[in-house]
Order: structure tokens, then C-alpha cells, then sequence
């Protein structure tokens, strides 16, 4: 089993209202894709947060990087940035 | 005995100064219902293939619907159209706020404005009295003005006002209509159709609101509504950020229009929705009957006078002059806006056009002397507030500005025309395309021109922008509310597959069918809390009517096949479903560098959707389809 790595997570827009803060450190596993998913089982479960969000790692969209095939290794003091996806006019 | 509408339209004559009254059918209501499909049903009728859109054979109609004035949120808009000087296509822009409302309650459900007036006026109609009043008095005024004016000649300051500014009068192609001064009519130049008429405003005031069917019903509607509102995550926050926060969200997530849309992300963006508010925001205000009132108002007396009568920034003005002209001062911007409602001109199209001049000059396509020594570039705030009153005044270059980015680039020959975000001559909204690829498709084949309220923006249904593949395949909350459409899963937004066009289209009937009734997209799913199925059950309780989301969603349908034959019958062709080259290259740089548009993709997608509205491989809709929907009349 990899050791999980320590990363900063920022919110954006509401989710600054919801989750109360603009960012917390959390532990994640240092691969891209279950990093995201144990990010999103948090959010959803500790925050209620259903609507979808755009996350991105380091400044680069996650869908990009995993569609891309780019570097997907998640390493301590990375910074993921939740924004909630635009919507209505 | 008819229920929520009037069954009456008024057609003002401004050549001969005579009024009359039509008295439609139930038939008429029940197909065209009001805003869109009313208004492509009377101009498509009515005007010829060479109607000059600034001559006086183009009509300029007024519409509210059968619904308008229910007193549930986000009824309280209405339609204006005529064929557009911008586009040369059919015109229709849409605003809140409370006139649609009071035309009804004055005993209309429409006006339609026909001729010219040889001397400027404004029409007055005060329950069901319409009167031709002398307006040369109010030529040259200021939008604000001009109310004032008029509210203190009628002695009623209760008089709701759509009203033209300078840049009307001026024939500016982007020229809009201020409704109440903090609601607007945007988009499609339709402020210059109204000064081409002369018409500098119609002032209305009503008492009598038609009878509601079933008043009960709508109350227990609006009633669940106010208790809901708030558990909507967007709802629960546009009474304090309006669309102002979408602004510094895209620019994070790197989907901003920034310089003329060849970034996606604004770095000297270095403030947050909160500084600005806490520097310029008084206050926020609503339409009618609605309790979200996401409205912002500015007011400001250093650096810049900000009147607060003319509203605040949406999220469109403060893109379009901050990050699209690459000016990150908060002032210039919101000032930006303020002259354009002042002057009513269209703040997408004038921002768009400017950030055009800007690259141009940035390129040595234009020089410093062409711009009358103002050196319009990237970041230069008071060059671009100077350039906004040479355009609303037709003044030397901004004469040249007035005409819409794509005339521009026209004239100026070369490779202009690649740096002129347009289609059909009508400016990019300040969505990226290549952020959310259904957007592009939605600029291409929108009857209006680029225009982003044909669409709802694609992240909303793609859970995969998370990267979150533990639950991809679950449906948003946004994807849910889209259930009794028949949407049922996620759609990758970064795609234009077949599920996407599919999405597309059936988004676009059902914000056709806003269009066409007057309801809001911020009190509607799918991303806000009135629910899809509450419209058909309004729409009963106003006028009686046994209906069904299968018949509303039919005249989505219908309004986007009216103005696509008005289109076709104008000289349109599947050519001019397309967008500039721009969107087919790489965003530079941001969080979605390397994203843009793949030219095949595109094009089939396009053919997908012909095929999806029952058109042919030209783009025109088939005789079959044309009676499916109730229009054979339109085959020719």
C-alpha cells in the first residue's frame, strides 16, 4: 500500500459558504484517480456537496490530465482548487 | 372567458400615427403562446427578404406570453424582436424586471411597431389607452433622463418604461433597450431599430391583471417555491453575488474569455467578488414576484460616477470589459457597464467589438491615428471608457466601432475577420467555447447569432470534470432535474458526441420555451429550483389549458424552427452555422491549455443536430417536421 501524501485543498465561490473555509490540508493517495475519489467521497459525505465542481491539480483541469495521459503522481504540498462549474446565464 | 392573457395586441403605426387592436384567437395563443414564437410568427409573416432592418418596413414587437404576470418568481419577462441590424436575421432579446407585467395588466399582450415617425416620440399606454406623444424633447437624453422626464410630463411615477438611449437614437447596430434602466435588451441591436423609428420609449402603466384560473394552485406553487429556494446552492447565493462571483470562479478554473479569447485565465485578476462589493455594491434589487432579487447595485463617486439607478455589473459586463480587454480595475469596468446602460448599448457586443480594436492594434492592423490618437490596447481602462462614448455618439472611430466587430473586420480586409469572435455578426457572450464544447455548438446554430442563452453551460452535467471516476456515471443533481426531458445520464462537457448534441438540442427547446413564455433561467432547472414539471402545471393554472411538458417542450421546438425559417427566408445559410477559426486552435494558456474545438468533430455535430431538428443536410427544416410542428404555413 503507497503512504498517502499531504495536499492543500482550496474552495472557491459557494463552497467557501458550505464547507466554512477557503482550504484544508488533507492525506490522500499519491495516484491522480483515487485521490480524486477519496477527495470527492469526502466532500460528499462530510459537506453534502452533490453539485459538480471543477478540480483542478495545480492549476491544470484533473479531467485534462487524466484524459491527456499526463503525470498523474500526486506529491506532498500539491494544491487542488475546487470551483463549482458555471451555471445559468 | 379567457384566463392569464388578454387576447389583445396593439399595433401602433408610427408613419401614420394610428393605433389599433387585434383580437387573436385562442388557437393563435395556444400555438404561439407569446415572447419568441409570437414574435417570429408576426415577423416572419409580415416582413419581406429585403426588409431593410433600419428602414421603416421592420416591425419592432413587444410580446409578454400567457404567463406573464403569474405571480410565481421568474415570470416577470418579456420579448422584444425584429429583424436585426447586426445580424441582418431575426432579433430577439429578453429582460427581466417588471414592464412585460404591467403591458398585461394594462390590457396587452403585445405591441407591435410598424413605420417611422417623422419627429421623435414615445408611446404612452395607460390601461388600455395608447397614445403617440411628442418625444422631441427627450432626443438626445440619457436613458435615466428620459424616464424622469416622462414620469414627471405624465405625473406617474409608477410607470414602467422600455426606453432607448443615445446609441439608439445613433443607429448603433448593438444599440439595446433599457428596461427600467437595470434590466436590458441586449442583444441584437434592437435599440437601433427602435431609434430608426424614432421611437424613444413606451411608457406603460396597468391596473388589471386577467384572471387566473386556478389562483389557488398557483399559490401553493409559489408558496413551495419560497421554501425552497434557498436549499439551491446558486439560488441561495445570487441575492449576494448575483452572477458577480461566476466572474472570478471562471477565472480560476480557467474557462474566463480573456484578450479577445486567446486565454482562458486573467492573472492580474488579483481581487476577490467580496473587495469589489465592498468597494461598490449598495444594494441588490429583483423582478417581479420574485424572491431571489439577484440584481446588484453600484453606485460610486470616486474615481468614477457610478449612478446606481443603472443597476451593477452581470457577470457578462464585467468579463467582457475586464478580462476581454485585459483591464483589471474594478472602476473602468463597472463604469464600463454604467455607460452602456446609460447610453443603452449592449455591453457583450460593445466589450467584444473593443477587444477586437484591441488585438487589431496589437497587430498593427490599426494604428493609433486610425483610433483618433486614443491608443485602444490590452489593459488601457480609460481609452476603452473614451472609446465607449466615440461609439453611443457615432463620433470619428467610434463611428467605425458602432457598426459590430464583424462589419469591422470587413472593412478592414486581410486576416481581420479571424480576430472578430462573432457569428452572424452578432459577438461571442463571454462563454469560452473551448471550455464547454456545446456552448460552441450553441453560438453556431443559435437563430440570434452567438448567444449563450441557447445552452445550459456543460459542466453542469459532466461529473467527470471532477476526474472523480468513483461516481462518473452518477447523474448530477443537474442531470436529475433534466429526467423528465428524457436526459438520464451524464455528458462529458470537453465532447461533442452524439449524447452531447442531444443534450444540446433538447436544452435548447426547453430555453426556447423560456423565451417564448418569459420565464428565468435563474428560477428554473435545470440548475435552479423551480421544477421543469411546475412550468406545464403554471401554465394550467393561468389559462385553463389541459397541457403537458410534451406540449411546452413542442414550442421550444417551434420558436427555434420559426426563427430558423425567418433566418432561411433572410438569406441565411447552413454556412453561416459556424465559428471563427480561433475556437479550432489551442487555448494558449490557463488550466484548460491545449483545449479547443476539432473542425471535424464540429461539423458532424452540426449534421447531428440538422438531423435531431428534422432539417435536411442544408439546414432547412423538412415540410414533415414543419407540420409536425404546427407550421406548415412557414413551408414555402
Amino acid at each position: 500500500m503507497n503512504d498517502l501524501v499531504k495536499i492543500r485543498m482550496e474552495f472557491y465561490g459557494q463552497f467557501v459558504g458550505i464547507i466554512g473555509k477557503k482550504d484544508m490540508c488533507f492525506e490522500v493517495e499519491p495516484e491522480l484517480e483515487k485521490a480524486v475519489g477519496t477527495i470527492g467521497r469526502c466532500l460528499e459525505m462530510d459537506y453534502n456537496i452533490k453539485i459538480p465542481y471543477v478540480l483542478l491539480l495545480n492549476d491544470r483541469l484533473v479531467s485534462l490530465i487524466i484524459k491527456g495521459g499526463e503525470n498523474q503522481s500526486i506529491n506532498s504540498g500539491d494544491v487542488f482548487k475546487f470551483v463549482p462549474v458555471l451555471s445559468g446565464g | 372567458m379567457l384566463y392569464g392573457y388578454n387576447g389583445k395586441i396593439l399595433r401602433v403605426n408610427l408613419t401614420t400615427g394610428t393605433t389599433k387592436i387585434e383580437e387573436m384567437d385562442e388557437l393563435f395563443y395556444r400555438t404561439y403562446m407569446g415572447g419568441r414564437s409570437m414574435i417570429a410568427y408576426f415577423l416572419h409573416k409580415e416582413l419581406e427578404p429585403d426588409t431593410d432592418p433600419l428602414g421603416s418596413e421592420n416591425k419592432l414587437i413587444f410580446a409578454s406570453s400567457v404567463i406573464t404576470g403569474v405571480a410565481y418568481p421568474g415570470l416577470g419577462r418579456n420579448s422584444v424582436g425584429a429583424k436585426s441590424p447586426l445580424t441582418g436575421l431575426f432579433g430577439e432579446s429578453e429582460a427581466g424586471g417588471f414592464w412585460g407585467v404591467e403591458l398585461k395588466f394594462a390590457g396587452y399582450d403585445a405591441v407591435i411597431v410598424e413605420g417611422k415617425s417623422d419627429r421623435p416620440v414615445y408611446l404612452l399606454i395607460q390601461d388600455g389607452v395608447a397614445e403617440i406623444k411628442e418625444a422631441s424633447y427627450l432626443w438626445g437624453k440619457d436613458t435615466k433622463d428620459a424616464v424622469e422626464a416622462i414620469k414627471a410630463e405624465i405625473g406617474d411615477p409608477k410607470l414602467k418604461f422600455e426606453v432607448i438611449g443615445k446609441a439608439g437614437e445613433n443607429l448603433v447596430r448593438y444599440a439595446g433597450i433599457a428596461n427600467d434602466l437595470n434590466h436590458y435588451h441586449g442583444r441584437t441591436g434592437l435599440g437601433a431599430v427602435m431609434g430608426s423609428k424614432m421611437l424613444k420609449a413606451i411608457a406603460v402603466r396597468g391596473t388589471k391583471k386577467p384572471p387566473m384560473y386556478d389562483a389557488q394552485k398557483i399559490q401553493e406553487l409559489a408558496k413551495w417555491f419560497s421554501l425552497n429556494f434557498k436549499k439551491n446552492v446558486d439560488n441561495n447565493t445570487q441575492n449576494k453575488y448575483g452572477t458577480n462571483q461566476y466572474y472570478f470562479n471562471a477565472n480560476i478554473a480557467g474557462s474566463l474569455p480573456t484578450r479577445n479569447f486567446t486565454t482562458g485565465q486573467f492573472p492580474e485578476l488579483d481581487y476577490t467578488v467580496d473587495d469589489m462589493h465592498e468597494a461598490l455594491k449598495i444594494g441588490s434589487e429583483g423582478c417581479y414576484a420574485c424572491p431571489i432579487r439577484c440584481k446588484q447595485v453600484m453606485k460610486s463617486t470616486s474615481p468614477y460616477e457610478i449612478d446606481e439607478a443603472y443597476g451593477g455589473p452581470e457577470y457578462e459586463s464585467l468579463s467582457g470589459f475586464g478580462s476581454l480587454c485585459g483591464v483589471k480595475d474594478f472602476n473602468v469596468v463597472c463604469k464600463a457597464n454604467e455607460l452602456c446602460n446609460r447610453y443603452g448599448m449592449d455591453s457583450v457586443s460593445a466589450s467584444v467589438t473593443i477587444a477586437f480594436a484591441m488585438e487589431c492594434r496589437e497587430r498593427g492592423i490599426l494604428t493609433k491615428e486610425q483610433m483618433d490618437g486614443i491608443d485602444l490596447k490590452y489593459g488601457n481602462g480609460e481609452f476603452m471608457l473614451q472609446m465607449l462614448e466615440k461609439i453611443a455618439a457615432r463620433d470619428g472611430f467610434g463611428d467605425f466601432l458602432a457598426e459590430g466587430s464583424k462589419r469591422c473586420a470587413e472593412k478592414l480586409g486581410g486576416d481581420a475577420i479571424n480576430y472578430a469572435m462573432q457569428v452572424k455578426g452578432q459577438e461571442f457572450a463571454l462563454a469560452e467555447p473551448r471550455s464547454k464544447y456545446g456552448m460552441g455548438l450553441a453560438y453556431a446554430v443559435s437563430p440570434t447569432g452567438a448567444d449563450h442563452l441557447q445552452h445550459e453551460h456543460d459542466g453542469a452535467f459532466d461529473p467527470k470534470l471532477t476526474g472523480y471516476s468513483h461516481d462518473a456515471d452518477e447523474p448530477s443533481v443537474f442531470v436529475k432535474a433534466c429526467n423528465p426531458m428524457g436526459i438520464l445520464g451524464p455528458v462529458e462537457s470537453l465532447s461533442l458526441s452524439a449524447d452531447k448534441v442531444r443534450l444540446f438540442t433538447y436544452l435548447q427547446h426547453l430555453f426556447s420555451l423560456f423565451n417564448s413564455l418569459g420565464l428565468c433561467i435563474f428560477a428554473f432547472e435545470p440548475v435552479r429550483t423551480g421544477k421543469i414539471n411546475h412550468i406545464p402545471e403554471i401554465l394550467k393554472a393561468a389559462t385553463g389549458w389541459e397541457t403537458s411538458l410534451w406540449e411546452i417542450m413542442k414550442l421550444g421546438e417551434r420558436g427555434t424552427t420559426m426563427a430558423r425559417c425567418f433566418n432561411l427566408k433572410h438569406g441565411m445559410t447552413k454556412e453561416d452555422d459556424n465559428l471563427p477559426d480561433r475556437m479550432f486552435t489551442e487555448l494558449e494558456s490557463g488550466p484548460l491549455k491545449g483545449s479547443k474545438l476539432d473542425k471535424a468533430e464540429f461539423e458532424k455535430a452540426i449534421s447531428l443536430y440538422y438531423q435531431m431538428m428534422g432539417w435536411d443536410s442544408e439546414g432547412i427544416p423538412t415540410e414533415g417536421k414543419l407540420y409536425e410542428l404546427a407550421i406548415g404555413w412557414m413551408y414555402e
